[in-house]
C-alpha cells in the first residue's frame, strides 16, 4: 500500500474534525455577533435621543443631561462613549464640547492618560487617538511625548491627533516631528501643521532654515497652504540655498516653488523660470515651478510665462497652457 | 402650519441630529438615509427645504441636486449641502446643479439651524 | 482479452508506484504551505483590524498634501456604463484625485457619451511620452470646466495594456491606480489603497486591493449598496474561491512581503516607478502580474528596501463570469499568462539574490498554481483506472480521496472563517449556508472542470498559439488559490 491505513484514517478524521471546528468557529462568531447587533439596537433606542438632546439642551437642562449621560451605567455607557466619539469629529461649536465633557465626566480622558503609557503599542496608540478627539491643553503634553514614542505607529497616530486636538502650543513639536529622522512622514506632520489655528510665522521661518531636509520641506509646505506672506522672504532664501546644501532634496525645491506660487511672490518669478527650463533640476521640480509660475499674477509674469513656453519640455509646457 | 423639511444623510448619527435640532425650531423634519430614497421623497412631497450630505451611497447629493432641477417638472426648493472639509469640487459641482447654500464638515448644528431660518424667511 | 489486459495492470501498477511518494510528497507540502498561509494571513488580519479605528483615513481625506491619484480608465465599448463609472470615480472621497479615460478605439457611442456629459472640449496640450505607446491617439479631450479633473484619450484600438501605458503618459498625479469600467468602487477605496503610501512613502511601491464578486450585490448609480450570495452556481462558487485566494492567498504573502500577484481591477502604483520600469507589457497575457513581477526584479537588482502591499478591505466589487464559456476563456488566459510570466522570470526562481519572491514565493506559484491542474488531472484519470482494473481496492482509494477533498472543504471554511471574523460582508444566516454548501459542491465538477480549462490554457502557451481572445477580458489576471 502506498501510505498505510492508519494514516489515511487519522488523517480523515483530524480534518472532519477541524471542519467540525472551523464551522463551529463560523457559526458562534456569526451568532455572536447578529446577537451583539440585536442588543446594541436595544440600547440606541434607549439612549439615542438622550443623546441627540445635547444638541438642543440649554443651561441647567443641559448640565442635567451631561451629569445623565455621564454616570449611564454598563453596557449602556459603553454605548454612549461609541456613539459620541462618532458624532464628535463631524460637529462643532456648543454641541461638539458637550459631547466632550459628557466623556471627561466618564472619566474617558482619564483612562487615555493612563493607556498612553501602557506597555504595549496598540493600547497606546488607541491612547493617542482618543485624547486628540477629546482634546483641551491638558492632552497636549502626553501626546507631544508620544511622538518620541519608540513605536513608530504610535508616533504617527499621535501626530494627527495633535493636528485634530488642534491646540497653536503644539506647533513647535510637530516642526520637530517633521525632521527626517522622526521616521512620521512629513505629509502626515505637516497636515495636521495646518489644522492648528493661530500660528507663530517665525517658527517656519527657522524651519525654512534648518538643517533638517523634512523640517524644510514641511515648513515650505504649510507657508504656502496657510498663506503665511511674513515667510515668503525665507521660502524663496530657502528656495534659492537649497542647491548649495549637502542634503539637498527636490522634495523641498518643489515645495519651495508651489508655495511661492500660492503666496503670488513676485521677487521670484524669474528663478522660477529659470528652474523650470533648467536641464540640472528634475521633472518633478521643474512641473513645480511650473505650476507656480502659473499662479503669478500680472503682466510681468505673463511676459516670463510665454518665455517658458519657448524652452521648456512638454510637461512644463502642459501645466502653463491655460495660464 | 410648520415648514417641512427634508434630511439626507447616509449617517444616522447626523440624520438624527439635524432633525432633533430643527424640530426643537419647530419644523416638521422628515428623513432619507440616501441620495434615491432622497429624490424620490423630494420629488413627491412638498418640502420648503432640503438638507443633503454629498457622499453617500447609491447617489451623492450633488447628483440627486441635478436630478431634482432636472425633473420634469423641475424640483426647485431650496438645498443646503453638508460638505466634508477641504471638497471644494463639492460645492463648486454643488452649486453648478443648483443648490442653495453649503455647511462644511465638522458642523455646528446652531448655525444650520440660523440658515435654516435665514433661507426659510426670504 | 486477459493478454492485453495484464500488461495495462502492469503498467497502472507501476505508474502507481513509481508516483506513490511523489504525489504523497506534493500533497503534503502543497497543504502544509496552505496552512501557513492561513497562518500568516491571520497574523495580517490581526493587525489590520486592532488598527482599524486609527487609520486617519478622515485626516488623509481632508488634507490638501495627500499625494495626488490618476485614476487610469481603459473603455472599450463601455458606452452603457462609461459615464456612471467615470462619475463614480470623481465622487470618490480623495482630496486630489483625476480620472484619465482611455477610449481604446470603442466601436461604440462610449466617447460621444462621455463627449456630452462632462461637457469635453478638445485639449490642444502635447503629451510628452515617457511609455512607449502602440495604438496611434486621435485626440485628448477635457473638461470645458477646468475644475473637473478627467482627461480622455481617444486612441486606436490596440488592447488593454498599451492603453494604460497611454494612460500613464497623461497622468500628472504621483500614484496612478488601474481600474476598468466595469468596476464598483466602494466610496472610501481611494483612501484605503492609498493609505500605505502615505503613512510609509520611502517604501511602499505599489499596493493591491481585494476584488470582490458584485453578482447578487444590489448596486445603485455604481455603488454596491447591499451585498448579498448571487443566484447563479457558477458566481456563487467564485465567491468563495474568491475568498480563499484572496483573503488567505494574497494576505498571506503580503505579510511575507512577497506579495507577486496584484489584482489589475484595482492595483495601485507609483508613477515614478512603473514608469521607468517602462510600463505595463502589451504583449503579455499577465500583464499585471508581469508588471509587479518586474517591479520587483528592478527593486531587488537596486538593493532597495520595499514593500509591495495588499489590502484586504474590501472596497472594490467586480463582475465574475456567469457561464461556462466566458468562466472557460478567463481561467485558460489566466493559467496562459501564469505560464508566460513564470517562463520569462524563470531566472529569479531559486535565486537568493531575489530574496523571498525568488526562494519562496515563485517556487511556491510554480509547483502549486502551474502544475496543481494537472495533478488532478493525472489523479482524475489514474484511480478510477487503477479501481477498474483492481490495482487499488475500493475503500483504499475512497478514503485517498475523501482526505483530498476534505482539506480543500477545510481551507474553504477557513475563509469562511476568517471573512466572518474580519469583515463579515454576507451578514445573512442564508449566505452562510450557501458558501458552506458551495464549498463542498465545487469539489465535484467545478475543481475538475477548471482544471481542464488550466490545462487548456497551459497548452495552448506551449504551443505558442496566437492569442485570439476578440474582445478585452475584464476582470484582468487573478491566479486563483487552489
Amino acid at each position: 500500500m502506498l501510505v498505510s491505513w492508519d494514516v489515511l484514517a487519522i488523517a480523515v478524521v483530524v480534518l472532519v474534525v477541524g471542519c467540525i471546528v472551523a464551522l463551529a468557529a463560523v457559526v458562534v462568531i456569526k451568532g455572536s455577533r447578529h446577537a451583539r447587533e440585536r442588543r446594541r439596537t436595544v440600547h440606541e433606542n434607549a439612549v439615542r435621543s438622550r443623546i441627540m438632546a445635547l444638541a438642543v439642551a440649554e443651561d441647567e437642562a443641559l448640565d442635567a443631561l451631561v451629569q445623565e449621560l455621564a454616570s449611564t451605567p454598563g453596557p449602556l455607557g459603553d454605548h454612549v462613549e461609541q456613539t459620541l466619539l462618532r458624532m464628535i469629529p463631524e460637529v462643532r461649536g456648543d454641541v461638539r464640547e458637550a459631547m466632550i465633557s459628557v466623556l471627561a465626566a466618564r472619566g474617558l480622558l482619564r483612562r487615555s492618560l493612563q493607556r498612553i503609557s501602557s506597555r504595549s503599542a496598540i493600547q497606546r496608540a488607541g491612547a493617542a487617538e482618543l485624547l486628540g478627539v477629546l482634546g483641551g491643553s491638558e492632552v497636549i503634553r502626553p501626546l507631544t511625548a508620544a511622538l518620541r514614542d519608540k513605536n513608530l505607529e504610535v508616533r504617527l497616530v499621535a501626530a494627527r491627533a495633535l493636528g485634530v486636538a488642534a491646540r497653536p502650543e503644539a506647533g513647535g513639536h510637530l516642526v520637530d516631528a517633521l525632521s527626517l529622522t522622526s521616521g512620521i512622514p512629513h505629509s502626515v506632520a505637516a497636515t495636521a501643521l495646518l489644522n492648528l489655528p493661530d500660528q507663530d510665522p517665525t517658527v517656519y521661518i527657522e524651519g525654512l532654515r534648518d538643517r533638517d531636509a523634512g523640517i524644510r520641506y514641511g515648513s515650505a509646505a504649510v507657508v504656502g497652504m496657510l498663506l503665511m506672506s511674513e515667510a515668503a522672504e525665507a521660502l524663496f532664501e530657502c528656495l534659492l540655498a537649497e542647491g548649495g546644501r549637502e542634503n539637498a532634496s527636490d522634495v523641498v525645491v518643489a515645495a519651495c516653488a508651489r508655495s511661492l506660487g500660492r503666496l503670488s511672490y513676485k521677487p521670484a518669478t524669474s528663478e522660477l523660470a529659470e528652474i523650470s527650463c533648467s536641464s540640472s533640476a528634475s521633472s518633478s521640480v521643474r512641473q513645480a515651478a511650473g505650476e507656480a509660475l502659473r499662479a503669478m499674477p500680472g503682466a510681468e509674469a505673463r511676459e516670463v510665462r510665454r518665455h517658458v513656453m519657448e524652452r521648456a519640455d512638454a510637461d512644463v509646457r502642459r501645466i502653463l497652457v491655460d495660464a | 402650519m410648520p415648514h417641512k423639511i427634508l434630511v439626507v444623510d447616509d449617517d444616522a448619527d447626523i440624520r438624527d441630529l439635524v432633525s432633533t435640532k430643527l424640530e426643537s425650531s419647530g419644523y416638521e423634519v422628515e428623513t432619507a438615509g440616501d441620495g434615491v430614497a432622497g429624490l424620490e421623497l423630494a420629488t413627491n412631497n412638498g418640502y420648503s427645504l432640503v438638507i443633503s450630505d454629498v457622499m453617500m451611497p447609491g447617489m451623492s447629493g450633488v447628483d440627486m441636486v441635478r436630478m431634482m432641477r432636472a425633473a420634469e417638472p423641475p424640483v426647485s426648493v431650496p438645498v443646503i449641502l453638508l460638505t466634508a472639509k477641504n471638497q471644494e469640487r463639492d460645492i463648486e459641482s454643488g452649486f453648478a446643479a443648483g443648490i442653495t447654500d453649503y455647511v462644511v464638515k465638522p458642523f455646528s448644528p446652531r448655525e444650520l439651524a440660523a440658515r435654516v431660518a435665514g433661507i426659510l424667511a426670504r | 482479452m486477459d493478454n492485453i489486459l495484464e500488461p495495462l495492470r502492469a503498467g497502472i501498477q507501476w505508474l502507481f508506484e513509481i508516483t506513490a511518494y511523489p504525489v504523497l510528497a506534493y500533497f503534503i507540502v502543497i497543504n502544509t504551505s496552505l496552512l501557513l498561509l492561513i497562518i500568516f494571513a491571520s497574523v495580517n488580519f490581526t493587525s489590520h483590524l486592532r488598527r482599524q479605528s486609527f487609520t486617519g483615513s478622515r485626516v488623509t481625506a481632508a488634507s490638501p498634501l495627500s499625494p495626488g491619484i490618476s485614476v487610469l480608465m481603459p473603455a472599450y465599448n463601455e458606452g452603457a456604463v462609461i459615464a456612471a463609472s467615470v462619475r463614480a470615480v470623481l465622487d470618490l472621497r480623495y482630496p486630489d484625485h483625476e480620472v484619465v479615460v482611455i477610449n481604446d478605439g470603442s466601436s461604440d457611442e462610449t466617447l460621444q457619451t462621455l463627449i456630452d456629459v462632462y461637457d469635453l472640449v478638445e485639449d490642444q496640450r502635447e503629451v510628452s511620452i515617457k511609455v512607449p505607446v502602440r495604438g496611434a491617439v486621435r485626440r485628448t479631450y477635457r473638461a470645458r470646466d477646468t475644475a473637473l479633473p478627467i482627461i480622455v484619450v481617444d486612441k486606436e484600438n490596440s488592447g488593454r495594456s498599451d492603453s494604460l501605458n497611454m494612460g500613464l503618459n497623461v497622468a500628472s498625479k504621483d500614484l496612478v491606480v488601474m481600474v476598468d469600467a466595469d468596476s464598483l468602487l466602494d466610496p472610501d477605496s481611494l483612501l484605503v489603497v492609498s493609505k500605505p503610501f502615505t503613512d510609509d512613502p520611502e517604501h511602499v511601491i505599489a499596493t493591491g486591493g481585494v476584488v470582490r464578486v458584485a453578482n447578487g450585490c444590489e448596486v445603485v448609480a455604481g455603488r454596491v449598496v447591499s451585498v448579498n450570495m448571487p443566484k447563479n452556481y457558477f458566481a456563487r462558487i467564485q465567491i468563495v474561491e474568491y475568498l480563499r485566494s484572496f483573503l488567505l492567498g494574497r494576505a498571506g504573502w503580503s505579510q511575507l512581503n512577497s506579495l507577486i500577484l496584484i489584482s489589475g481591477a484595482f492595483g495601485m502604483f507609483r508613477r515614478d516607478l512603473i514608469i521607468r520600469a517602462g510600463g505595463l507589457d502589451a504583449d503579455s497575457i499577465g500583464e499585471d502580474f508581469e508588471l509587479v513581477m518586474r517591479l520587483h526584479k528592478l527593486m531587488r537588482e537596486e538593493k532597495r528596501k520595499y514593500r509591495v502591499i495588499f489590502i484586504a478591505e474590501p472596497v472594490c466589487w467586480t463582475e465574475v463570469p456567469s457561464s461556462a464559456a466566458v468562466l472557460a476563456r478567463q481561467r485558460r488566459r489566466w493559467h496562459r499568462g501564469l505560464w508566460e510570466v513564470l517562463t520569462k522570470y524563470r531566472g529569479m526562481t531559486f535565486n537568493p539574490r531575489y530574496g523571498s519572491v525568488g526562494m519562496i514565493a515563485l517556487p511556491y506559484y510554480w509547483i502549486f498554481e502551474l502544475i496543481a491542474p494537472a495533478i488532478e488531472l493525472f489523479g482524475i484519470f489514474i484511480v478510477p483506472l487503477g479501481l477498474l482494473l483492481g490495482v487499488v481496492n475500493v475503500p483504499y482509494a475512497l478514503a485517498f480521496i475523501a482526505v483530498a477533498y476534505l482539506y480543500a472543504i477545510f481551507v474553504s471554511l477557513m475563509a469562511l472563517l476568517v471573512e466572518e471574523a474580519s469583515f463579515h460582508r454576507y451578514n445573512r444566516w442564508r449566505d452562510l449556508w450557501v458558501a458552506l454548501s458551495v464549498s463542498v459542491i465545487e469539489n465535484v465538477g467545478y475543481r475538475q472542470l477548471t482544471a481542464v480549462w488550466r490545462m487548456q490554457g497551459w497548452w495552448a502557451a506551449l504551443r505558442g498559439k496566437k492569442q485570439v481572445w476578440g474582445t478585452m477580458t475584464r476582470t484582468g489576471f487573478e491566479s486563483s488559490a487552489p
